[in-house]
């Protein structure tokens, strides 16, 4: 573990929660994009990052620095994501285009417009959808994998020890996860060049 | 473009990418992609999506959040840290209470602290037996790096080959049926299905039972396989199907050998899918060095008979052990407690 990490976690450990402020500085950042890329949501995204450091603080006397900080941090995000994705399957789904039935009838549901301003590059910002959105249709341990590699830049030995498998493990998941996930930008592609549009998909079967 | 029309594992592809290969892996690499137009367009495809993924612009949390973010630390979470410090909530107490909820906490630590350590203690001891029968028991040891695989510190591919290995001598040596269990991960159900059989009547294995599960975060192939011994090949073809999950081999006269958990959240479902596996294979007779009477013979009496046994062996064992680790400590508690009612009776005196 570096050095200065070590130095402010044993700062915290005695007490000084300006220590865990300067760390939170050094990893927020990271475990929010992590957050943001394993729930595809900002509001899901902000608790569980505060879930994390909570978790982090409350628990930092059983850290016993057998890994790096960052590790034992990733660590303690990954679980609180892939626990807010158990907990989604077992909440009820709401399609955003069914009607609410109200004691007046029905009526369309009203969302905020969460589309970015117009000055964005209109490809790029197709682009990053796509990609977002197949992001979210991988299983969440492939989702994990990808995030971890391919978004936050960790090595394998750090995956290895963040998701405590074999190198190996990390190796043939990380494969299987870029596989799926150029096969759904394909999907996804394909439907965009043929013009239909996954609405329209599910009403003709 | 179809990936599965070369039989060269992708994940060396994968990892070449991020050069995360040996020397020897990456001219593997380099000479076949050198030569198979399949796999230059399999290594383009994972390097697009790979380059796609680092490109996209990092989230930051709004300056909002971030606030709320350190509120939210110094409100809730500071009160209960410092709680557990020395001025807790003892400080507010007239001088005589501290020692006399001391002597309370004493009195209820010690023997729980006791029992704690003694089921510990007693637990190892019984788990190491039951690691192996006596005859077969130098690789206990071998077992136990084994059981420790799954610390990031060891090196985790050589523990595990040394469980092959270990599971493979001691197999030698007793030469009876070995049944494997095998808890892949895959990405194709089907297809891995259809590599399996052909797997098997390539190497003439019986296939005792193959299930295939498919939940939303994981597609599982649970695959049972009679084989005549475990060899470091038939673990290598095996594991070309999909990633190892677990990987567990039961003897017919030992059942629950300790089982290679690969991912540590995991360990609920391992526990519950070796419990379900705790049948005896048939079996040929027992080597003659190997105790007869302490074994589970056939039969549905005889396996009742040793779990009643075995498991009325533990729970005496617990306790005996936490009796023992009391009576060794006697003195010191019996100390302990003179010296706290002490230090309670001069309080009350002032």
């Amino acid at each position: 573990m570096t050095s200065k990490d070590a130095e402010l976690v044993q700062q915290c450990k005695l007490g000084d929660i300006s220590a865990f402020e300067k760390l939170l500085d050094e990893y927020e950042g990271k475990i929010y994009n992590m957050a943001y890329r394993m729930l595809g949501d900002r509001q899901d995204a902000e608790d569980a990052t505060q879930e994390t450091f909570m978790k982090a603080y409350t628990s930092l006397d059983g850290f016993r620095g057998d890994s790096s900080f960052s590790t034992w941090l990733y660590r303690i995000a990954k679980n609180v994501c892939l626990d807010e994705i158990r907990r989604r399957q077992r909440k009820p789904v709401y399609h955003l285009d069914e009607p609410v039935t109200t004691p007046t009838g029905q009526i369309q549901r009203q969302l905020p417009d969460e589309s970015p301003a117009p000055d964005e590059v209109v490809v790029e910002h197709e682009k990053r959808r796509a990609i977002e959105e197949a992001l979210g249709k991988l299983p969440p341990h492939h989702r994990t994998v990808i995030v971890l590699r391919d978004i936050q830049g960790l090595s394998y030995n750090e995956i290895a020890e963040i998701l405590k498998v074999k190198l190996g493990t990390v190796k043939s998941r990380l494969y299987r996860a870029r596989s799926s996930m150029s096969a759904v930008l394909q999907e996804m592609e394909l439907f965009r060049r043929q013009g239909v549009r996954q609405g329209e998909r599910r009403e003709e079967t | 473009m179809n990936p599965r029309s070369c039989d060269f594992p992708g994940k060396l592809l994968s990892a070449y990418l991020d050069d995360e290969v040996s020397e020897a892996e990456r001219e593997r690499v380099e000479r076949h992609i050198a030569q198979c137009t399949t796999c230059r367009l399999r290594l383009d495809e994972l390097r697009g999506v790979s380059q796609m993924l680092s490109q996209i612009p990092q989230e930051t949390p709004s300056s909002s959040f971030r606030k709320q973010l350190r509120d939210s630390l110094v409100d809730d979470v500071s009160p209960t840290r410092s709680q557990s410090s020395t001025k807790g909530f003892l400080s507010g107490l007239p001088l005589g209470r501290p020692a006399l909820a001391a002597v309370i906490i004493l009195l209820l630590i010690v023997p729980l602290a006791a029992l704690i350590t003694g089921i510990q203690m007693t637990g190892r001891m019984a788990s190491d037996e039951a690691l192996l029968p006596e005859a077969v028991s130098p690789y206990a040891e071998e077992g136990e790096i084994m059981t420790e695989a799954d610390e990031p510190e060891e090196a985790p591919d050589e523990a595990s080959e040394e469980y092959i290995e270990f599971a493979a001598r001691a197999e030698q040596q007793t030469s009876v049926a070995v049944r494997a269990t095998f808890e892949l991960e895959v990405e194709d159900l089907l297809a891995a299905r259809r590599d399996l059989l052909q797997l098997a009547a390539e190497l003439d294995l019986t296939v005792h039972e193959e299930t295939l599960r498919e939940s939303v975060d994981l597609q599982q192939y649970l695959l049972v396989l009679d084989v005549p011994s475990v060899s470091d090949e038939l673990r290598k073809r095996i594991e070309d199907l999909g990633a190892f999950r677990q990987y567990q081999i039961q003897r017919e006269y030992h059942p629950a050998l300790p089982l290679s958990i690969e991912d540590v959240e995991d360990v609920e479902e391992v526990a519950s899918v070796s419990e379900s596996r705790l049948e005896i294979i048939a079996s040929e007779p027992l080597p003659p060095h190997l105790d007869s009477d302490s074994l589970p013979g056939d039969g549905f009496w005889p396996m009742i008979y040793s779990a009643l046994s075995s498991s009325w062996h533990r729970f005496g064992s617990h306790v005996a052990g936490a009796v023992l680790w009391m009576a060794a400590h006697a003195v010191h508690v019996l100390f302990a407690v003179l010296v706290v009612l002490g230090a309670y009776f001069v309080c009350r005196m002032r």
